[in-house]
């Protein structure tokens, strides 16, 4: 019992900590738990995402990242707490709410048998398009996801890639406010995943709101908020910068000098500002620090002191993957 | 050679485990084929269909209405007695609307037919255009006529048997006692006279046991056809004495004696083959077309085919959707359960109709199949068996769990149709309680209606059409019900 009091004011502060960008929230978890045949999905989720944002969600596989899609585009019901959509319970959406909202479920489900064209015809007919009406979208979307050349092909002889694309174009046809991505990336190369989130920005340039689950922790600095993901537990929620600090308790500074090792130290320690020191490799030492900027002439300052030889010295940005590992190691200790 | 073996090895195991791990599908495999079987087994009667059948009796021959009362009871289980009636047409109407399955018309006159030498012939009329049956009808005919001769024949027999051996003798010996009886007369030998008489009366009495068994057989006859006969003469000869008795007792045995000559002269002009079968019967259908068997076949083989893709396209529709995940989609998109059918049954349908009209086309054009009806009963007919047909599909796809079950259900559902439907035994054949599940079958009801709009050229009967009707919308309405709870948000 304490531990879920724990857990509520835990994710009410991951909330507080969220950026706040100043529009209003189309989305809000409170207290969301989601239970199958007495097995945790996911545990006491709180957040909210607000309009024309990127929301990234991340975490490793199994760890609640499509349940908790399915909790917001209504396909669960949450056993404990509410999960809202435009200010209506996501599990009774009104069907006007539901035309507002995309969604590109993380296994390829679209019709191998349909051309690329009528693929995105009947997905368009889901929604109640017209013909005219989608004629000159479906065109637009095609060029958008680089498929109106293959537009006649059938799905199934598109490639991997392709197809996930063409996805993209479904879950986009009916022109959603909201977009539902389960992990877009997932198995593709790097190329095309770095073309997907180039169409995400523009997505969100037109205003629209996306929620993208990822496995890829380095997609997390594509988003607006990142909310981070493990064993159906929020270990933590906000800017990517700000979890960049958060996971290493401030900024960093990397220096190399060949002498430096476990005896300097004391050295980086008794500087002002500096936090901790990480002298584990021989040759290099990283200081977390408060302020990177203010505190480089400082320890510039303390090696020349000593008469070491620095060669070189820079703010470190640690990348998430090492932020999501440190992370997920503070959320066992803290377990 | 270690290495394929273990290649091949890492194959049969795998299949095994795959088989032994969906123990249900195994078993549904073996035992639905084999509970089919067992119904058909402990169901199939083989008793033939009982017929309904209305005798028509000639007007003025009461004798034989009620000679048939009398046979009624000896008709076997085969035969329902229906009644009689003196009108053909009235009969003919009857057998025509369905209210009886035999008409059988016993001919007016028999016994002089048969005595001028033809065999009377027994008219049997019926509405069957099943080829089997149409055989059967025609063998029941000459089962039940063949019955009848034999019976004359044996009373016949039985009785000349006995005295048939010396009677041309006989006959002879009277001829010559009364011949000497005339000439004692004439020479006024009263005693001599009245002795011969009395021989001429013994061997007359044993002539007129011939006449008697001859007759006999002419009364047998008479008898199996109800006519009234007189047929042996008054042949005694009372012994009187006195000129004018022997006088009249002489001419009476003249008389008797030429009748007894008339009687044989019938009898000779009687063919042995009608002797021996006075009966005969003529088998006639009511029906305006009578198919071979392969056009009699080829509604029940369109209804099952029609049956069959229905059932399997249907089956397999929402069952493959619940599998690759597109529900994931249409749980999210605004659209309903409802929606979602509807779309699929109207495009199953305009599928299965197209078939229809393609596979009808072809029997029409190539097999020479006849549309004797109105397309547009044609059409309904078809229609409501694609409809059940649908529903039975999307009902087992909205209960399967794999394509495997949806497939494996739609197999037996082929497999109970082929036994249950009428399509192989006839319906009648089959016991009751095992009857009724053709009644769950579209094809039951749909072999019959093509079968009636086709080689009949009538309406299909109303309740077939009804059930079929209401057998589709309960079954879309369960269909729907279910994807409803399948697209329920959880």
């Amino acid at each position: 019992m304490q531990e879920t009091t724990e857990q509520s004011e835990r994710s009410r502060a991951l909330v507080k900590g969220a950026a706040a960008t100043g529009s209003r929230p189309i989305i809000e978890l409170r207290n969301v738990n989601k239970r199958f045949d007495g097995n945790s999905g996911v545990e006491n989720l709180s957040f909210r995402i607000h309009e024309g944002e990127i929301f990234g969600f991340i975490g490793p596989s199994g760890s609640g990242k499509t349940t908790t899609v399915r909790l917001m585009n209504g396909m669960y019901q949450p056993t404990d707490g509410s999960v809202t959509v435009f200010g209506e319970p996501a599990h009774k959406m009104s069907t006007r709410t539901r035309e507002s909202i995309g969604y590109l479920p993380q296994l390829f489900i679209l019709y191998p048998n349909l051309t690329v064209k009528q693929n995105i015809d009947f997905s368009a007919s889901l929604y109640g398009m017209s013909w005219l009406g989608r004629r000159s979208r479906r065109r637009e979307l095609l060029q958008f996801v680089e498929l109106w050349d293959h537009r006649h092909k059938l799905a199934r002889n598109i490639s991997g890639g392709m197809q996930r694309r063409l996805e993209l174009a479904c879950s986009l046809i009916h022109d959603p406010r909201l977009l539902f991505l389960d992990e877009p990336t997932a198995g593709i190369d790097p190329i095309l995943r770095a073309k997907f989130w180039e169409s995400f920005h523009q997505l969100k340039a037109e205003g629209r709101t996306l929620f993208v689950t990822t496995q890829y922790v380095t997609e997390a600095e594509y988003c607006d908020q990142v909310a981070v993901l493990a064993n159906g537990r929020m270990v933590a929620l906000d800017t990517p910068e700000s979890l960049r600090r958060r996971a290493f308790g401030g900024e960093v500074i990397e220096v190399r000098a060949a002498q430096i090792g476990h005896f300097t130290r004391p050295l980086f320690g008794r500087l002002a500002g500096v936090s901790s020191v990480d002298t584990s490799v021989q040759g290099r030492a990283r200081l977390v620090v408060e302020d990177a900027p203010a505190t480089i002439p400082v320890v510039i300052e303390a090696l020349r002191a000593e008469d070491i030889a620095i060669e070189g010295i820079e703010q470190y940005r640690p990348t998430f993957d090492e932020v999501f590992v440190r992370l997920l190691q503070e959320e066992e200790t803290d377990a | 050679m270690p290495k394929t073996i273990i290649r091949t090895a890492s194959f049969l195991s795998k299949e095994i485990r795959e088989i032994l791990r969906q123990p249900w599908l195994v078993v549904r495999l073996v035992l639905g084929p084999f509970l089919i079987l067992l119904l058909v087994g402990l169901g199939y009667t083989g008793q033939p269909r009982v017929m309904r059948a209305l005798f028509v009796v000639p007007l003025d021959e009461p004798a034989v209405a009620a000679q048939i009362e009398q046979y009624v009871g000896d008709l076997g289980p085969q035969l329902d007695y229906a009644g009689q009636t003196v009108s053909r047409d009235e009969a003919l109407a009857r057998l025509r609307v369905g209210q009886v399955d035999l008409v059988v018309v016993y001919p007016a006159r028999a016994y002089e037919t048969v005595q001028s030498g033809a065999q009377a012939i027994i008219e049997v009329y019926h509405g069957e255009i099943d080829p089997t049956m149409a055989t059967y009808v025609r063998q029941l005919g000459r089962v039940y006529v063949g019955e009848m001769n034999r019976r004359i024949l044996e009373f016949f027999a039985a009785e000349a048997k006995e005295k048939s051996a010396a009677a041309q003798a006989d006959l002879e010996e009277a001829r010559s006692a009364a011949a000497n009886a005339r000439a004692a007369a004439q020479a006024g030998d009263s005693e001599r006279a009245e002795a011969e008489l009395l021989r001429a009366s013994g061997s007359l009495d044993q002539a007129t046991a011939l006449m008697a068994a001859t007759a006999l057989m002419m009364g047998g006859v008479s008898q199996g056809l109800g006519a009234n006969l007189d047929a042996v003469p008054p042949t005694e000869a009372e012994s009187a004495p006195g000129q004018v008795q022997i006088d009249q007792r002489l001419a009476q045995a003249d008389q008797d004696l030429a009748a007894l000559d008339e009687q044989l002269a019938r009898f000779e002009n009687v063919p042995p083959a009608v002797m021996v079968s006075p009966l005969a019967t003529e088998t006639k259908t009511i029906a305006t077309f009578t198919p071979s068997f392969v056009i009699f076949y080829a509604p029940g083989v369109l209804a099952l085919i029609l049956q069959h893709v229905a059932i399997s396209i249907a089956s397999l529709a929402l069952v493959r959707e619940k599998l690759f995940g597109a529900m994931e989609l249409f749980r999210v998109a605004p659209i309903t359960a409802f929606e979602i059918l509807l779309g699929k049954y109207g495009s199953y349908l305009l599928f299965t109709g197209f078939l229809a009209v393609v596979l009808t086309t072809s029997m029409i054009t190539l097999l020479g199949v006849p549309l004797l009806g109105s397309v547009a009963w044609l059409a309904l007919s078809l229609a409501l068996l694609v409809f059940a047909s649908l529903g039975i599909g999307f009902a087992i796809s909205a209960t399967s769990r794999s394509d495997s079950d949806a497939v494996q259900f739609a197999m037996l559902v082929l497999l109970a149709s082929m036994f249950f439907s009428g399509f192989v035994f006839p319906l009648q054949s089959i016991m009751i309680s095992v009857r009724y599940i053709g009644f769950l079958l579209p094809v039951t009801y749909s072999i019959q209606n093509l079968q009636d709009v086709m080689l009949k050229g009538v309406p299909p009967a109303t309740p077939f059409l009804a059930a079929l009707a209401l057998m589709g919308i309960l079954l879309f309405l369960f269909a729907w019900w279910r994807y409803r709870r399948a697209m329920i948000r959880l």
